[in-house]
């Protein structure tokens, strides 16, 4: 079928053509973005589980090797001997924190700290999923 | 104290935590360096690829690319912005779950546009809006050699009229209009699209500028 006028045809043709899009509102990517589970593929959550699960094993190895350094070096007595004997704190303060500084080793501290917050924060990654899937059903 | 609160009431943790998400989002799209290094230079298989090699950005990239794109297929088809909004948003978290199993050499923006007008036509359902209207009648069509009445306007006249007529044809037929005109497709995307053989999307567009081309000269 044609029209009857080609002329008419090409200038609705034309009209269509210059609709402009339906602009949606600015922020609608931003929105959809926030609401997309964030996790990736299944290969990346298994790469993230495998090194959340280094990295916990590596904390507890440290928080394991810090507690006996602790008890090593005599922090884990000193701070018996402080809990039993408060007033020699009270009496020497400066002396008593420099002894028990001496006894921390602090470096096996800082590493174990170091390392479970970084376990922690992949685990936050590893869990975000279900909290966006929680998100979303709310 | 905190910890009490957010446990007796849990839709502010919620709330903070989804406002918190979406100034993240909202960060991310600010990133005028990531977005010039990303957007024009990758094609969308190279996206799609990174996407699934875990690339969170990827994804989101995809998103600004094509949101506009399928707001618009989404509000041609349910005249309703906030309608038009959940399905968009629905759309991708769809396209989400469902690009693992896409073929990589398939176009993408057909395929989104798809699961947009999938979404349309279950919304359809559920409003009881009717997808397609009483079919214009060709032969009222069919050639005359009388002076055309829409000859007489302007430019100007007859688009802002074509603009006012395409609101009133079915969903159907405007989703066909939008995707011919407004997205530039091809008659093999639309087929995909739509999800119908290439003849039918042929006699669905003619319909649908029939039917226009019927409410543009009632008004004559």
């Amino acid at each position: 079928m044609k029209y009857h006028n080609r002329s008419v045809e090409q200038r609705v043709e034309d009209a269509l053509r210059d609709m402009p899009r339906v602009a949606p509102a600015a922020d609608l990517s931003a929105r959809i973005i926030a609401r997309l589970p964030h996790h990736a593929t299944h290969a990346h959550r298994r790469t993230l589980g495998a090194v959340t699960l280094l990295a916990a094993l590596l904390g507890l190895a440290l928080a394991y090797q810090t507690a006996f350094d602790l008890h090593a070096n005599g922090a884990l007595d000193l701070l018996s001997y402080y809990a039993t004997q408060p007033a020699i704190v009270m009496t020497y303060p400066y002396e008593a924190f420099a002894a028990l500084a001496q006894a921390i080793p602090w470096l096996t501290v800082l590493l174990t700290g170091s390392v479970l917050c970084l376990a922690l924060v992949l685990v936050y990654r590893l869990t975000a999923d279900a909290r966006f899937e929680f998100l979303h059903r709310a | 104290m905190s910890l009490s609160v957010a446990a007796d009431h849990p839709h502010i943790f919620r709330a903070f935590a989804a406002s918190w998400e979406i100034a993240r989002a909202r960060w991310r799209v600010s990133q005028p360096l990531a977005r010039e290094r990303r957007a024009p230079s990758l094609t969308d298989a190279e996206l799609v690829a990174q996407h699934l090699a875990g690339d969170p950005r990827a994804f989101a990239e995809l998103v600004k690319r094509y949101t506009n794109a399928v707001y618009n297929v989404t509000y041609r088809f349910t005249q309703n912005t906030a309608e038009a909004e959940n399905l968009t948003q629905e759309t991708f978290l769809r396209a989400w779950h469902a690009l693992p199993r896409l073929d990589a050499a398939r176009p993408l923006k057909p395929y989104l546009l798809k699961i947009a007008v999938n979404l349309c036509r279950d919304w359809a359902e559920q409003t009881h809006v009717q997808m397609v209207g009483l079919d214009a009648d060709d032969e009222s069509l069919v050639a005359d050699d009388a002076q055309d009445p829409l000859q007489n306007l302007s430019d100007q006249e007859l688009r802002e009229r074509v603009r006012a007529k395409l609101e009133l044809l079915p969903p159907l037929y405007r989703t066909v209009i939008t995707l011919r005109y407004s997205e530039d497709m091809t008659y093999e995307e639309m087929a995909t699209t739509l999800d119908l053989p290439l003849n039918t999307v042929r006699t669905q567009l003619h319909r649908a500028k029939a039917r226009l081309r019927e409410l543009l000269e009632q008004d004559e």
